[in-house]
């Protein structure tokens, strides 16, 4: 998880870095909120172990679960 | 003419999705069409051709006036901003999902064939870092390395295809009987799911030139894939039967190591597993660089370039999040993963037009 983050920074930094220099501010915005959605979600994967697979959850609502 | 530089032609487009339907073709069609239409399974790339040739058509026509278009901007201008926002959202939804799936799809093999004992994230950071400067690099490199694959891997498929030819047993084919001809019909759910991907490459239409050849070069690509279709399943139901094909993983890999030239010249699957890593590039590019259009077109944005971050590390994250093991990417597969295919690939761009018609918008 603390390497996704180190990612997640290193990336972000670059790719504002840029956007900020071509002024293009609602892209920036896009992007952060992508980031912010993609740190969460790998945050609760690494973070809760004992959590449903996504095709499981899904197969469940159709009745193909276990 | 130097705004044309960026682009793609039609026929480099339609040469992206034919690379890209390889992966998950060799996958899944041995074992749908023999699960289902057992010894007549090998018949079912002809049955999907007329549903094929539809969707063509559509595309065809969805173009016929909107020459600089993409497909997202289509779906805004027929359905209206609402609507049409939301159906591009679920079109986003459904590519990522499908991007995480392919990614995971690209490690898993690598853990059943070749190397079991390899943490999964080596595959998965490893694919995903070399998609990220592809697709960084543009829709033009990408398109044209592709094309010099795609040459390479037909050749390398109907070399194969030749070898394999001394181990098909015709009792493993025929006979087939008008008995097989639903199961056949019912067959072409796994073809049919794959193909559907052809819309998508349109969500990058606007950077695809000369879309008034759609018709032709989908024509073309029609008749390729059911060689190529025909030539796959004559080969894995036709050296080891239905009922064998039905039930193992990775059939085609099965199939290439069991041949043998004068007995001095085996184990070519890895030049099989090669090329199949290549197509893995390619699909997981593509779907990459058709979400961060759609993300553009959706949030009109000024360029893609910096949203490959976020979906490549989305792509790592889900890939792991999709599926606990290989059972049930399989059953995701099968009872969602091709059935929505098939509602976004062929349903809705039917609907497109038809709303398009009725409205006049095309």
């Amino acid at each position: 998880m603390v390497y996704l983050l180190i990612s997640i920074v290193i990336l972000s930094l670059w790719d504002v870095k840029k956007m900020k220099d071509k002024n293009q501010k609602k892209d920036i915005v896009i992007y952060s909120l992508l980031m912010v959605m993609v740190g969460t979600l790998g945050v609760y994967y690494f973070s809760v172990p004992d959590h449903d697979s996504f095709s499981k959850i899904l197969l469940s609502f159709i009745g193909q679960g276990e | 003419m130097l705004a044309s530089k960026k682009k793609i032609s039609t026929r480099q487009a339609c040469v992206l999705f034919l690379t890209l339907v390889y992966s998950p073709a060799i996958r899944l069609f041995p074992v749908f069409a023999a699960d289902i239409a057992e010894r007549a399974g090998w018949l079912g790339p002809i049955f999907a051709v007329v549903p094929f040739i539809g969707l063509v058509f559509v595309m065809q026509s969805l173009f016929k006036n909107e020459k600089e278009a993409n497909l997202s901007d289509l779906i805004i201008k027929i359905m209206g901003k609402i609507p049409g926002r939301a159906i591009l959202f679920l079109y986003l939804l459904w590519l990522m999902v499908l991007l995480g799936l392919y990614v995971r799809y690209y490690a898993e093999r690598f853990l059943t064939s070749l190397l079991p004992h390899t943490p999964m994230a080596f595959f998965t950071i490893t694919i995903l870092a070399v998609t990220f400067y592809a697709v960084r690099g543009g829709l033009v490199q990408l398109a044209r390395t592709t094309e010099f694959f795609f040459l390479l891997f037909t050749a390398v498929f109907v070399f194969l295809f030749i070898l394999c030819l001394t181990s098909v047993e015709m009792i493993n084919l025929l006979p087939v009987t008008h008995y097989d001809f639903w199961p056949l019909t019912k067959s072409t759910y796994a073809i049919l799911g794959i193909w559907a991907y052809f819309p998508f490459m349109f969500f990058f239409g606007d950077e695809i030139n000369d879309k008034e050849h759609i018709k032709r070069f989908g024509l073309q690509s029609t008749a390729y894939l059911v060689i190529i279709g025909l030539m796959l399943l004559i080969q894995t139901i036709g050296t080891y039967g239905y009922s064998i094909i039905a039930r193992v993983s990775l059939p085609y890999i099965i199939v290439i190591k069991s041949i043998s030239v004068l007995e001095t010249i085996e184990r070519i699957e890895s030049m099989a597993l090669a090329f199949w890593v290549i197509t893995d590039f390619v699909i997981i590019s593509v779907f990459t660089y058709m979400i961060v259009s759609i993300i553009k077109s959706l949030f009109s944005l000024s360029e893609k370039k910096s949203l490959v971050s976020p979906v490549t590390l989305f792509a790592f994250i889900f890939s792991l999040y999709l599926a606990r093991n290989r059972l049930e990417l399989a059953e995701f597969s099968k009872y969602i993963g091709l059935p929505l295919n098939i509602f976004f690939g062929f349903a809705i761009p039917f609907i497109l037009f038809v709303i398009g018609k009725i409205r006049k918008k095309i």
